[in-house]
């Protein structure tokens, strides 16, 4: 499976997107958009601009459908919820390892030892 | 000895006559090209333009002879040499433009798009090349989420970002607006505009003005074929919205 990138901060829009991915598996941009506009005030094109930062950060993935009616983009999930958040605390506890070291496993540690009391 | 081969050249009035009358017409087909309002006849006549000013070039550089034996000096050698790469050099480069622009640009995105048949999308297309009156274009299929749109020869390529963006009339008046493009050849005039840059007298013409009124004019054919401005609007500002 292509590792996710950039997993830092995900925008409000784009927890948004992902949720209600997350809830039909896969869908297209218009369908996605017309969930959203119930709930926020959001253009199409936002909902496409995301949707395509999301598929560069290998959060989501797309196919091309070429029905009969047009041409569009399906997307849909890499991971469930659970799977993804599982990447992100992944990807979280090695960049702080790597940037600190023996001294973050160690507070790893100590933390653990606390709740495990 | 350098300066005598070149003023040899002139001094033959065979040759003379041949290099001044062909810059002389290059002259004023550049006139023409100034004064004509058609886009067909301006592209003809910038093709005829730059021939007639590099056919004398190639002609003298042709002519320049490298017989004189090594012996007589390294300048002499040079000097030739660096006329004839210089004179080569630039035809071979309009040559080079006029091939990517014509056939390996179009061949590259069309190796990287896939051609889209039986679809919705080619039924307008039909529908709307026999109005205008041109042959059928091909439909090619860009995986790119980037709304992009753009055409050549007879050539419409549309990205999936494009065709999950728009709705259906507004395809139409994004469709509409490359079929116009095709039936100007406003592609060969963006290639003319290109290559007239080749020309010594480039500063005295562009065609922007003409690429523009290209634009122009292809606007209009989607507005009187659907009858109304609004589709061709709100496909610009989802487009414009998109890049923003």
């Amino acid at each position: 499976m292509k590792k996710i990138k950039n997993l830092d901060f995900l925008s409000p829009l784009e927890k948004d997107v992902l949720t209600i991915l997350w809830l039909r598996k896969s869908m297209k941009v218009r369908d996605i958009y017309n969930i959203l506009k119930k709930k926020r005030k959001v253009a199409l094109s936002s909902v496409a601009v995301i949707l395509d930062r999301l598929y560069e950060r290998n959060v989501v993935k797309r196919r091309i459908e070429t029905a009969r009616g047009g041409i569009r983009y399906i997307y849909s999930p890499r991971q469930d919820k659970g799977g993804f958040e599982k990447s992100v605390i992944e990807i979280t506890v090695n960049k702080l390892i790597e940037r600190f070291g023996s001294r973050a496993v160690s507070y790893f540690n100590e933390r653990f030892t606390e709740k495990g009391r | 000895m350098l300066l005598q081969t070149f003023t040899s050249f002139f001094t033959n009035p065979v040759k003379l006559t041949i290099f001044l009358a062909s810059f002389m017409l290059a002259l004023m087909v550049f006139v023409k090209i100034r004064k004509t309002e058609n886009i067909k006849h301006k592209i003809l006549l910038t093709y005829l333009h730059l021939f007639l000013l590099f056919f004398p070039l190639v002609f003298f550089a042709f002519n320049l002879s490298c017989d004189m034996g090594l012996l007589n000096g390294f300048i002499y050698h040079c000097g030739i040499a660096l006329t004839k790469i210089a004179i080569y050099g630039i035809t071979a480069s309009i040559i080079l433009v006029m091939v990517l622009g014509y056939f390996v640009i179009p061949g590259v995105y069309k190796k990287r798009s896939r051609e889209i048949r039986g679809n919705a999308i080619n039924t307008t297309i039909k529908k709307y090349a026999k109005k205008l009156k041109i042959s059928l274009p091909r439909l090619y299929l860009l995986n790119l989420a980037k709304p992009v749109a753009f055409s050549t020869k007879n050539m419409i390529f549309l990205s999936a970002g494009l065709t999950s963006l728009l709705t259906k009339k507004e395809l139409e008046a994004v469709l509409l607006h490359e079929l116009s493009h095709i039936k100007n050849r406003s592609s060969v005039l963006k290639l003319s505009r290109l290559l007239l840059k080749f020309s010594p007298f480039s500063n005295f013409i562009t065609l922007n003005k003409e690429l523009s009124n290209e634009e122009i004019k292809a606007d209009a054919t989607v507005i009187r074929i659907q009858g109304t401005k609004k589709y061709l609007n709100s496909a610009k500002l989802k487009v414009s919205k998109y890049c923003s």
